[in-house]
């Protein structure tokens, strides 16, 4: 099967997207702002009709979309709901995003959807189980998917393979790419207690066909500190911090602002969309300068 | 069974409620500060919040019939009781009437399960497909070559309670003591028309007519004179469609 390559050269030099939500349709439309793409989430879509998918499909005739999918499962060992992958994909034929992607997480048991990004030990039987899924998702799609490092709040004692490997073996393997969320890198760094920024120097950057950037929550429990990835405030200083060492170590991504949660006015998202543009372009130009 | 399906089926038992279940999968965890139950925990919480947000944003009516602290307490039995079987949480909740039909704390609002139907009804029919509706005088033609259907933008409720009047309060469009609990039932009709979501009384032939139509009995449709000035009427409302 021929599984084509995820396409960012669409989103143009400086691809910077945010999350689509219904309060922002309106302005979208009105005053196009300046946006490289928008990332909307499949399961929201997955309708017969309604306002939803009108907005939706004004708006994608002006913006490239990232279809990001949360319901899929890839890490169940009961394998993909065919009903699921069904609907997916005929999200993918109606709206052609240049991007499509799911997580490292399962969510669904004996055909019970849990509505969380559940986390699974890391080890050969995972590796093969989430393997075939991937493959069977592929398949189904035609086309190449990115999935998601996960965000952790524990972590198994069956777990032998690490994090990173893990990814990078389930990418070769499948063909897959890597949505690479650097909040995530940061909560379950911290959660987990090991360090983000090595985390940053062992990704292999050419398998990354999109970048996350989101908020987090920190919340104390019985006085251990935990970080939670609620995508409903500002990115934190330490997350930008390391998504600059990622540009600079893999140049420019297709990158989104994540904001699913007391979602602000949109002028937030565009401040934080131009910070994001803004740290691209001095690593370029840094780049540039080198090379003279 | 793999070693992650036990895993995940125990977790998952975890989630909604069994403690037994958590026990099992603290052997699995690693501790690293806080209890395996206390990460479990994150995870249990997560399930009933995120559930019991998205019944809440379908079911805003209802909610302020009973209350916000009324609403969430019984939501959250619910999301235990009836996991999700989709991805999808707009198609979760259409069971919650169900649950109110039997829930301890609702026999004394027995009207509350309809109004639920009556609020599902409307968050359906606000996502479904849509259909051109036909007019009047197609309808004899429609008949003859049997191609009459209702559209898909609609649904009808049918209630011993007065569904509608009480909507009509929860949405503040009438005043509380402008209707008591126990007037006779009422027919709802929920239709989309030019994008908006309307709420209309419908009389039982009509009502009769639509399960008719549900149920593919055209020929009980079409047996009766009467039903041809009530099928006028109905596309005049924009019921009515041609068959694809």
């Amino acid at each position: 099967m021929n599984i084509a390559e995820t396409s960012v050269r669409s989103l143009g030099d400086m691809p910077v997207g945010v999350s689509l939500k219904s309060q922002y349709y309106q302005l979208v439309l009105e005053n196009a702002p300046s946006i490289a793409f928008f990332e909307i989430h499949a399961e929201n879509y997955m309708v017969d009709g309604g306002a939803h998918h009108r907005f939706l499909e004004a708006i994608a005739e002006r913006y490239p979309l990232s279809l990001h999918g949360v319901g899929m499962s890839l890490g169940s060992a009961e394998g993909i709901s065919s009903e699921h992958i069904k609907r997916f994909r005929d999200l993918v034929e109606r709206y052609d995003p240049a991007l499509v992607s799911e997580h490292l997480a399962w969510s669904v048991e004996g055909g019970h959807y849990l509505n969380d990004l559940l986390p699974f030990p890391l080890n050969q039987e995972s590796l093969d189980i989430v393997i075939d899924n991937v493959n069977t998702v592929q398949n189904a799609l035609g086309r190449q998917i990115l999935v998601e490092n996960p965000s952790s709040y524990m972590a198994f004692n069956s777990s032998d393979i690490p994090e990173v490997e893990f990814l990078s073996k389930i990418a070769g393997a499948t063909g897959c790419g890597l949505l690479f969320d650097v909040n995530n890198v940061f909560v379950s760094g911290r959660n987990m207690g090991w360090s983000p920024e090595e985390y940053i120097d062992s990704v292999d950057v050419d398998l990354i066909g999109e970048v996350h950037l989101a908020g987090h929550l920190v919340k104390d429990i019985d006085g251990v500190e935990l970080r939670i990835d609620d995508h409903g405030s500002a990115i934190s200083d330490d997350v930008w911090s390391l998504y600059e060492r990622l540009i600079k170590r893999s140049g420019s991504k297709a990158t989104l602002i994540e904001w699913d949660n007391n979602v602000p006015d949109f002028d937030v998202l565009q401040g934080e969309a131009n910070k994001a543009y803004s740290i691209m372009t001095d690593q370029d130009q840094n780049k540039f300068k080198a090379s003279a | 069974m793999s070693d992650l399906a036990r895993l995940q089926r125990d977790m998952k038992r975890a989630i909604l409620g069994d403690n037994q279940a958590l026990a099992n999968v603290d052997t699995d965890i690693v501790s690293m500060g806080l209890e395996p139950s206390q990460r479990m925990q994150i995870h249990r919480n997560n399930y009933k919040e995120t559930l019991t947000t998205s019944l809440k944003a379908i079911f805003p009516v209802v909610q302020a019939f009973v209350g916000e602290a009324f609403f969430e307490a019984a939501a959250k039995q619910f999301v235990l009781a009836s996991p999700p079987d989709k991805a999808q949480l707009v198609e979760y909740g259409r069971a919650l009437a169900d649950f109110y039909d039997t829930y301890e704390h609702a026999v004394s609002v027995p009207y509350v399960a309809d109004l639920l139907r009556l609020e599902w009804a409307v968050h359906v029919i606000q996502n479904s497909d849509e259909r051109e509706p036909i007019n009047v005088i197609e309808v004899d033609e429609a008949l003859s070559n049997m191609t009459l259907a209702i559209v898909p933008q609609m649904q009808v409720i049918s209630s011993d309670h007065p569904i509608l009047s009480l909507w009509m309060v929860g949405t503040g469009q009438m005043p509380p003591e402008a209707v008591h609990v126990e007037q006779e039932g009422q027919n709802a009709l929920v239709i989309r028309v030019d994008g908006a979501v309307q709420l209309q009384a419908i009389n039982d032939v009509q009502l009769e007519l639509v399960k008719s139509f549900h149920e593919g009995n055209f020929t009980g449709v079409i047996d009766e004179n009467s039903h041809h000035d009530e099928l006028k009427k109905m596309a005049e409302r924009g019921m009515l469609t041609l068959a694809a």
